[in-house]
């Protein structure tokens, strides 16, 4: 790398960490500039020096081991690495593909081409090897699905006009009364984003997933998005894999309520089971599992449990499963007294036996 | 025929063997058992890189003992005293491959070992009249002394090995000078202002075809200058020698395979001299009186008809003799530069650079301000105030001006008392040679005379949980593109732009 590129890499790594990075930690004002390409984004991961800001340095890493200590006791992260702030790079350049300056006859086609880039980019950067990896990458894109965007529409007695991220100017605002101003706002949340800007959506949806997929406890901790919607992949199921990332992936779901994680991951069993990916298939079912038991372990001790709502028939299906090898695991071997047994058996019954559950013994069949 | 000593075990069937308070199975002496001389000098060479032998001296033996197989071993006994002796020298004799044992008298048990941490014991004892009954778990053997060794002998007849690295070692040396060239040697080190010792010791002729008796030189040199380390070594019929113990030293370039220093089998009065390429050691019974070598150097008189003496005739006082102190330039190096003067108009400029010093700095100067200028000191050094006029510190509170020396060139001390000793001030001489003196009282720390009083406005504090929380809303704003947004957003070098 000759000095100019070197210099050009640091002011670049500087940046994205200061107007992603930072506020995707510690929240604020997103502030994307100009688009920063693949080949720019993969010479960030070659980079090894810390940020030089160290008074947002010493911020962002005491919120980042925050959000660690609410998953595993943990002292310690070293700042971001080369690698994540390549990945801060790529979703830059997602979030700007969505900019409504695009939206114009000769740049129609530029945000596709700019996701292009980011795709291009995200299959040279590698997910996570290690659990503490997997880890240290959710800590700075945990909220990555929670940037939001205000869009301003300013009336006034003799016109309108629309500001999509941007303040309206203080020009317009003023005499409110007399010019009979009325400001209305709208937050558009990140799956919304495409609708206002010429990128195609289903590029974006792709691109989006497969950034996703290199942070795979980010993938599983917000598992109840909607956009894009959770699927199992190879870095996902690779994390449950261990025993360690198992747990964190456990601890991960158990922070959101029960009926928001437990369809999406029923829909995205199906997928597994239409694909016959049994081995994967094997995997989630003991995540859930797991999940069942630390469920019936608490309903066990409540007087009146929360009813099982049979509605949402991939709830239903991601909880029967879970119920039903939860169930044979305490068959074959069970370290709970007695008491406790019955009580939690009786918990497991009662969403094993639900007349929603049929599917669930069909394929698995019955307990 | 041996089992192994059980936990809190107190009953033992070997005669002489007890139980020491740590419970382990221990007679009064230890036997080691080893098959040749080379491994014999192989424990002695180990043990005694880390071990004195002085303690087992007193009951120290050594034999050639016979089986009745015929073969023949060499035999180490001493007294056991403790486990902890026995554990060492069992240590090292598994190391060069011997067997040690316990016991009293005629019957030895193998001493304990990783497999039996409390020992042995024999449950079969050997009826043979033999001196030596050995029982080890590998075999029982009995031995009968055919002789005994003399240690001093044996350490006399090892070979030393060739040490190059011994030619380099610093410390006392002995240097035998052959007949001829013995005052000769003396003369050269008396003239190097070497001091050392010296004597003459005498041998018996080595045939009978030699006149008399060999003398030679000894000197013996505390602290032989480096230089001449390639002479006496390379000087035929000059022998050095390093000394390797009490009363025994080793031909320089060779080194003994036993750490002699751990064998005090040497006479301290005597002297044994071990040479190297198998030449037989120099041993001197008693070492003769030695005498200071200037006492042997060459005297020479003068004529015999010269005076012996001249005698003075008359004695008076000295005039006396006054001028007065100047200061003069010179070219000697600074030292010791710990005050200066700084003129008054400077001391805004002192102000400035106050802020630029370093704490050490600002913590070792004392300061004292006189209608004369204001003086600094700091006993570490003034030079980082760069300021003003240094001074050198000449004598304890004497101070003259940096690359400046007094005449007469009397010694700082006569100087001080011809400036009246004053107890308790600093004098300061200028380069005009007018003396200054100022109360010792009145230099005050620097660093309490640098700040103002400022005064200190209170404020709240802010709250900072606000700043670090986690689920603070990120929101997205957005700015032009500019003209072209794409001029920096490049594809990979091997995919095709577009």
């Amino acid at each position: 790398m000759t000095d100019k590129a070197t210099k050009e890499t640091g002011e670049l790594f500087e940046r994205v960490f200061d107007s992603v990075i930072a506020p995707l930690v510690l929240g604020g004002t997103l502030h994307p500039g100009k688009p920063i390409g693949a080949r720019a984004a993969l010479s960030l991961c070659e980079w090894t020096a810390a940020p030089t800001n160290s008074d947002l340095v010493s911020r962002v890493q005491l919120v980042r081991v925050r959000r660690a200590r609410a998953l595993t006791s943990i002292g310690h992260m070293d700042p971001p690495d080369g690698t994540d702030v390549a990945l801060g790079a790529v979703l830059h350049d997602i979030v700007q593909s969505t900019h409504p300056g695009f939206v114009s006859v000769f740049r129609k086609n530029t945000p596709n081409k700019l996701l292009g880039l980011a795709e291009s980019a995200l299959a040279r950067i590698p997910a996570p090897a290690t659990v503490g990896a997997a880890l240290s990458r959710h800590t700075v894109f945990a909220h990555a699905f929670a940037v939001e965007r205000k869009d301003v529409v300013v009336r006034w007695w003799t016109g309108s006009a629309t500001f999509l991220g941007e303040d309206p100017s203080p020009r317009l605002l003023a005499w409110p009364e007399v010019r009979r101003v009325h400001q209305q706002v709208t937050e558009r949340g990140f799956e919304t984003l495409p609708e206002t800007a010429s990128v195609d959506k289903e590029i974006f949806l792709r691109t989006l997933r497969t950034f996703v997929s290199k942070t795979p406890l980010t993938d599983w901790a917000t598992c109840g998005r909607t956009f894009p919607a959770f699927q199992f992949t190879a870095e996902n199921l690779g994390l449950i894999g261990s025993r360690i990332g198992k747990t964190l992936v456990l601890r991960a779901l158990a922070k959101r309520p029960p009926q928001e994680i437990d369809a999406p991951l029923g829909r995205a069993m199906r997928g597994l089971v239409e694909q016959k990916a049994w081995q994967a298939l094997s995997q989630v079912t003991d995540l859930l599992a797991e999940r069942a038991l630390l469920r019936a372990e608490v309903e066990a001790g409540v007087r009146n449990p929360m009813p099982l709502d049979e509605t949402d028939k991939d709830a239903v299906f991601a909880r029967c499963t879970g119920a039903l090898v939860a169930k044979k695991w305490l068959a074959e071997h069970s370290t709970f007294r007695p008491s406790e047994l019955r009580a939690i058996l009786s918990v497991l019954d009662a969403e094993v036996r639900s007349p929603a559950a049929a599917e669930v013994h069909q394929l698995f069949g019955q307990p | 025929m041996l089992e192994r000593i059980a936990l809190q075990q107190t009953r033992l069937r070997t005669p002489g063997l007890g139980l020491d308070g740590k419970g382990v199975a221990l007679g009064a002496k230890g036997v080691v058992l080893l098959p040749s001389i080379d491994r014999l000098v192989a424990w002695l060479s180990v043990y005694t890189r880390e071990h004195s032998l002085e303690d087992l001296m007193p009951s120290l033996e050594l034999h050639l003992v016979r089986s009745k197989l015929g073969t023949r071993e060499l035999t180490l006994s001493f007294a056991a005293e403790s486990s902890d002796r026995m554990d060492r020298i069992a240590e090292t004799a598994r190391l060069v491959g011997g067997f040690s044992f316990t016991g009293t008298s005629r019957h030895f048990v193998q001493y304990r070992d990783a497999a039996a941490p409390f020992g042995y014991d024999a449950t079969q004892l050997l009826t043979d009249n033999a001196g030596l009954a050995l029982y080890h778990d590998k075999f029982t053997q009995m031995y009968d002394t055919e002789k005994s060794l003399d240690l001093r002998a044996l350490l006399l007849r090892l070979m030393p090995h060739v040490d190059p690295s011994t030619e380099d070692d610093t410390g006392p040396r002995y240097l035998v000078a052959e007949q001829g060239l013995g005052p000769a040697l003396i003369h050269y080190l008396v003239r190097s202002q070497v001091d050392g010792e010296v004597c003459i010791a005498e041998w018996p002729p080595e045939s009978a075809f030699d006149e008399g008796p060999v003398r030679r030189t000894i000197v013996r040199v505390p602290d032989l200058p480096k230089r001449m380390y390639p002479l006496f070594r390379a000087t035929p019929g000059i022998t050095p020698f390093l000394p390797a113990g009490p009363g025994v030293a080793v031909e320089l370039g060779f080194r003994h395979p036993v750490a002699l220093r751990a064998c005090p089998v040497f006479d301290r009065g005597g002297l044994v001299l071990i040479r190297g390429n198998g030449k037989e050691p120099w041993a001197i019974d008693k070492m003769p009186q030695m005498g200071d070598l200037r006492a042997f150097a060459r005297v020479e008189l003068r004529g015999s008809d010269t005076a012996d003496a001249r005698v003075a005739t008359s004695t008076g006082q000295p005039e006396t003799v006054n001028v007065p102190l100047r200061i003069v330039p010179s070219s000697a190096p600074w030292r010791n530069v710990t005050a200066s003067r700084i003129d008054v108009a400077q001391i805004d400029l002192l102000r400035r650079m106050a802020y630029a010093l370093p704490h050490q700095t600002i913590a070792r100067t004392e300061v004292a301000v006189t209608a004369r200028g204001v003086f600094l000191r700091s006993s570490a050094g003034i030079e980082a105030i760069p300021l003003g006029t240094f001074f050198i510190e000449v004598h304890p509170g004497l101070f003259i001006p940096a690359g400046y020396d007094f005449v007469p060139a009397v010694a700082p001390e006569v100087l001080f008392r011809a400036l009246g000793s004053p107890s308790g001030k600093s004098v300061f001489v200028d380069a005009a040679a007018r003396a200054i003196a100022i109360e010792a009282a009145s230099f005050r720390p620097l660093e309490t005379l640098l700040l103002e009083r400022s005064a200190v406005e209170p404020v709240d504090t802010e709250v900072l949980p606000d700043l670090l929380a986690d689920d603070a809303p990120i929101e997205l704003k957005i700015s032009g593109l500019g003209a072209f947004p794409m001029s920096r957003a490049e594809p990979l070098a091997d995919e095709p732009a577009g």
